[in-house]
């Protein structure tokens, strides 16, 4: 296993930029997720520290080595880096312990290491089928398997769920990243959907139009976004209208904690306040706050209410009073705040 | 369903360039030895050539033969197509066969057919009945496959805003076939314009007949080539047109999940004339060739006549087919690799190059081969080398479109995949992208190699001196009144026709039911 460093790297294709710089560090062991809306440049950074492209600028190493730099590139086959692309891509022609076998050196093939990957991942049973009689997610876990086999310094994985519906997307990503955990491998998850992202990863990068815009852990991420990218692009993010003075924020909803890093600001500032914070409260403690629209949700019902200048939707009780037209509302816990650009 | 990642590629490997280079160079041969040839002859000569009665007469011939044809297909095919996919037409999957089974007959055969029938046929009324009746079912094959692909939601939306089943047919349906209709029309125009061996024998003039008369008169003849510069000027626009038409349908195609079956029109009372007039198309199309060739072969066997050279014949068609579709196979491959896996302007024009030549009749290919060897390398001419290279200008598209099917079951995310797991570039071609297409390239062979038994025109005038194919051996004897003597030589190349056209009936059927 090894760790990846990703140095100000750039690329462009046909004159457009994709990559703007990019900094990225894996530590050795570590699962890190690249998260990013389509078209961010996720896929191809993956694709570049594979090998599959070169880069026009910048440099990446891995476990310490140079491995891409405009003018050297090592090839894929020397990388050792495992892959598995989005919808698998297991080779047709070839059983499942064909594919598996397929990385391993001729003397290892019969050795039993295809038997004990396959196990890993709990397909131990289908070694002698074929790609098409497998269900999408055992074709995954297959996929992961081959990229295992021949024990890479490092797993990339580029939106390996895609293919799967929704609950199947949850459990295979769950069996494989307790899969990861159990080799110790280092993996690099590509994904545009946060839950994944923060179920999986020790480190979270936040990708948007070619830049990584913040690294570090899931929750610091999703708690102190650096920037309105950032907040958006970890889950919904409510920016209401706010003021900072003395280290707290005067919004509409009332005052509002602030997080460390947006403690030091002062004056107009958008608050970034996920929806989760927001909370009923008995009249008399919160900014009163007319309901537009109710929607019966099930296990809860959704009200839209007005606050300021902002409509913002808030998640009550499936029994909510039908007779009310208002409701109370507080900012619970600290909130991100960005202060605006003057001018 | 996910977003597809934009396509990002990089540019081709110097081999394959390279590789995929030789075929264009081919291809552009024909248009540049009717340049040259025109060129020679020097503007006056031109306009003299061009504006004589004979060419006019010619012109007005071959437009006429091409429009009127295209038009009786395309309103046979759409309502072939109509009636079998969306009625509740008694056995209709019988006629959804039966009604292709005229692709299995060459033109030169049906004609043959005719011809021998009644000298009555022979003219251009005649030459008009039995293209028609071969040629319709290029136009009902894409039309049914677009309509079985359709989905019945917006004649559904269309009925229930009050339009009328007819008006729904013009207002709906046929705008969203159009692109399939228009493809398979332009695909019928090009090929009457191209077409030889059928119009020589039914003794219509056209440029075609008119370029081998030339050429026959005179070896390198510059009428001959002006003439075909005309041809040219007809052919190319019918081909680009159908070409993009084309790539539009594939486009077009609705999505998968979710879709109903098609609800059938009842016929009601005019469920028995359509069953008559179906049954009299398929008796005129397939029931008259057919029964002409069996007449022939029964005449044929009391007199004892015909079947000695045979065996020389298949031995001759196979010998040059062969050989021609592993050439022609082996050309395409680089051409479809590069476009497919790299892309970039130069892969894609190489690529769609043939495309545009497969507008070329294959007698202006063979002309400028002819000319290319006489003048530039002497020790080509007669010779089996000229004949597959003049296969390859005319073949390339179908081998490409055989081969890009294939080609795209190994997407190159299996080679990077193989490349990820320490396999070098060509070990990851070989163990990978190779296993997985070569059962493809297997069956596209096989289907050329049919095709290849199939022409006429090249194989007439290139095959070296002695050598008779199967093709030739039925126009030359038919020519010359022999029919129950080209007869055996017919049946053999229907029987083995009937393969290729089984497998291109089940391609387009399918095509919109991926």
């Amino acid at each position: 296993m090894a760790s990846v460093t990703v140095d100000s790297v750039s690329k462009s294709y046909g004159g457009q930029p994709v990559l703007r710089g990019v900094d990225l560090a894996v530590r050795e062991g570590e699962i890190a997720a690249l998260l990013g809306p389509s078209g961010c440049g996720k896929t191809t950074l993956l694709r570049l520290i594979a090998g599959f492209e070169r880069v026009d600028a910048g440099e990446i190493a891995i476990g310490g080595e140079a491995a891409s730099r405009a003018g050297g590139h090592l090839p894929p086959e020397k990388r050792r880096i495992g892959y598995v692309p989005q919808e698998g891509a297991l080779f047709p022609h070839l059983t499942v312990a064909g594919n598996v076998a397929y990385g391993l050196p001729r003397s290892e093939r019969g050795s039993g290491r295809v038997a004990e990957t396959l196990a890993l991942v709990g397909c131990e049973a289908l070694a002698d089928r074929y790609p098409h009689q497998l269900s999408g997610g055992q074709q995954q876990r297959v996929a992961l398997a081959r990229a295992l086999a021949p024990r890479p310094r490092l797993i990339a994985l580029d939106e390996p769920f895609n293919g799967l519906d929704l609950e199947l997307r949850r459990s295979v990503c769950a069996e494989v990243v307790a899969t990861l955990r159990r080799t110790g491998a280092t993996a690099i998850l590509v994904t545009h959907d946060p839950e994944e992202a923060f179920a999986s990863a020790d480190s979270l990068a936040v990708m948007h139009a070619g830049r990584i815009v913040q690294q570090g852990a899931p929750r610091s991420v999703y708690r102190a976004p650096e920037s309105v990218e950032a907040a958006r692009i970890t889950g919904p993010a409510i920016l209401l209208d706010g003021t900072i003075s003395d280290g707290r924020a005067e919004t509409a909803i009332g005052a509002a904690e602030l997080i460390e890093a947006s403690r030091g600001a002062s004056g107009a500032a958008d608050i970034c306040v996920r929806p989760e914070q927001i909370a009923l409260v008995a009249h008399g403690l919160g900014a009163h706050a007319p309901i537009l629209e109710r929607s019966f949700r099930g296990d809860h019902s959704l009200l839209t209410v007005k606050v300021g200048n902002h409509r913002i939707a808030v998640r009550a009780p499936a029994d909510f009073d039908a007779g009310a037209d208002h409701v109370h509302l507080a900012v619970e816990g600290a909130c991100a705040a960005f202060v605006r650009q003057r001018g | 369903m996910t977003i597809a990642a934009p396509v990002r590629r990089e540019p081709a490997p110097p081999w394959l360039a390279l590789a995929a280079t030789a075929p264009a160079l081919l291809i552009v041969l024909p248009l540049a030895y009717v340049l040259v040839r025109a060129w020679g002859v020097g503007a006056g000569g031109v306009a003299d050539e061009l504006f004589r009665p004979r060419t006019l007469e010619l012109l007005a011939n071959t437009l006429f033969l091409g429009v009127a044809v295209t038009a009786i297909s395309a309103v046979l095919g759409v309502a072939a197509a109509w009636c079998v996919e969306r009625t509740d037409l008694p056995g209709r999957s019988m006629w959804r066969i039966l009604l292709a089974l005229p692709l299995a007959v060459p033109a030169f055969v049906a004609s043959f057919a005719w011809a021998s029938l009644d000298v009555a046929f022979q003219g251009m009324a005649g030459a008009v009945l039995i293209l028609s009746l071969s040629h319709y079912p290029l136009v009902y094959l894409p039309v049914a496959a677009a309509l079985r692909g359709m989905d019945p939601a917006f004649e559904d939306v269309s009925r229930s805003l009050g339009r009328s089943g007819v008006a729904t047919f013009f207002g709906a349906v046929l705008p969203q076939a159009w692109p399939a209709l228009g493809a398979g029309a332009l695909l019928v125009l090009a090929h009457i314009f191209a077409e030889f061996g059928a119009l020589a024998l039914l003794r219509v003039q056209t440029f075609t007949t008119a370029i081998f008369s030339s050429y026959e008169l005179q070896f390198d003849s510059a009428s001959a080539a002006l003439q075909s510069a005309v041809l040219m000027a007809l052919t190319l626009p019918a081909a680009l047109g159908e070409m993009r038409l084309r790539r539009n349908m594939r486009f077009s195609r609705s999505g998968r999940g979710g879709r109903r079956t098609q609800r059938l029109q009842p016929l009601g009372r005019w469920r028995l004339p359509t069953l008559a007039g179906f049954s009299a198309l398929s008796a005129l199309a397939t029931g008259v060739p057919a029964g002409m060739l069996v007449y022939w072969l029964a005449v044929g066997r009391s007199t004892a006549r015909g079947l000695s050279d045979l065996g020389a014949a298949i031995a001759g068609s196979l010998s040059l087919a062969i050989p021609g579709a592993i050439v022609v196979t082996v050309l395409a491959l680089p051409l479809v690799l590069a476009a497919s896996r790299h892309g970039g302007a130069a892969a894609r024009l190489a690529d769609r190059l043939p495309y545009v030549v497969h507008g070329l009749p294959g007698l202006v290919v063979a002309l400028a081969l002819t000319w290319f060897a006489i003048h530039v390398v002497p020790g080509l001419y007669q010779t089996t080398a000229l004949l597959i290279a003049a296969y390859a200008v005319l073949f390339l598209p179908l081998a490409q479109s055989a081969l890009r099917a294939s080609v795209e079951l190994a997407p190159p995310r299996l080679e990077e995949v193989a490349r990820s797991l320490g396999r070098g570039p060509l070990a990851a071609f070989a163990t990978v992208t190779l296993p997985n297409i070569l059962p493809g390239v297997g069956a596209s062979l096989a289907l050329m190699t049919l095709e290849l038994v199939r022409e006429l025109t090249a194989t007439l005038l290139l095959a070296p001196t002695g050598v008779t194919t199967l093709a030739t051996e039925v126009w030359s004897r038919a020519n010359d009144g022999q029919y129950a003597a080209a007869a055996p030589y017919a049946a053999l190349l229907v029987a083995l026709s009937a393969a290729p056209v089984y497998v291109f009936t089940r391609k387009s059927l399918e095509l919109h039911d991926l």
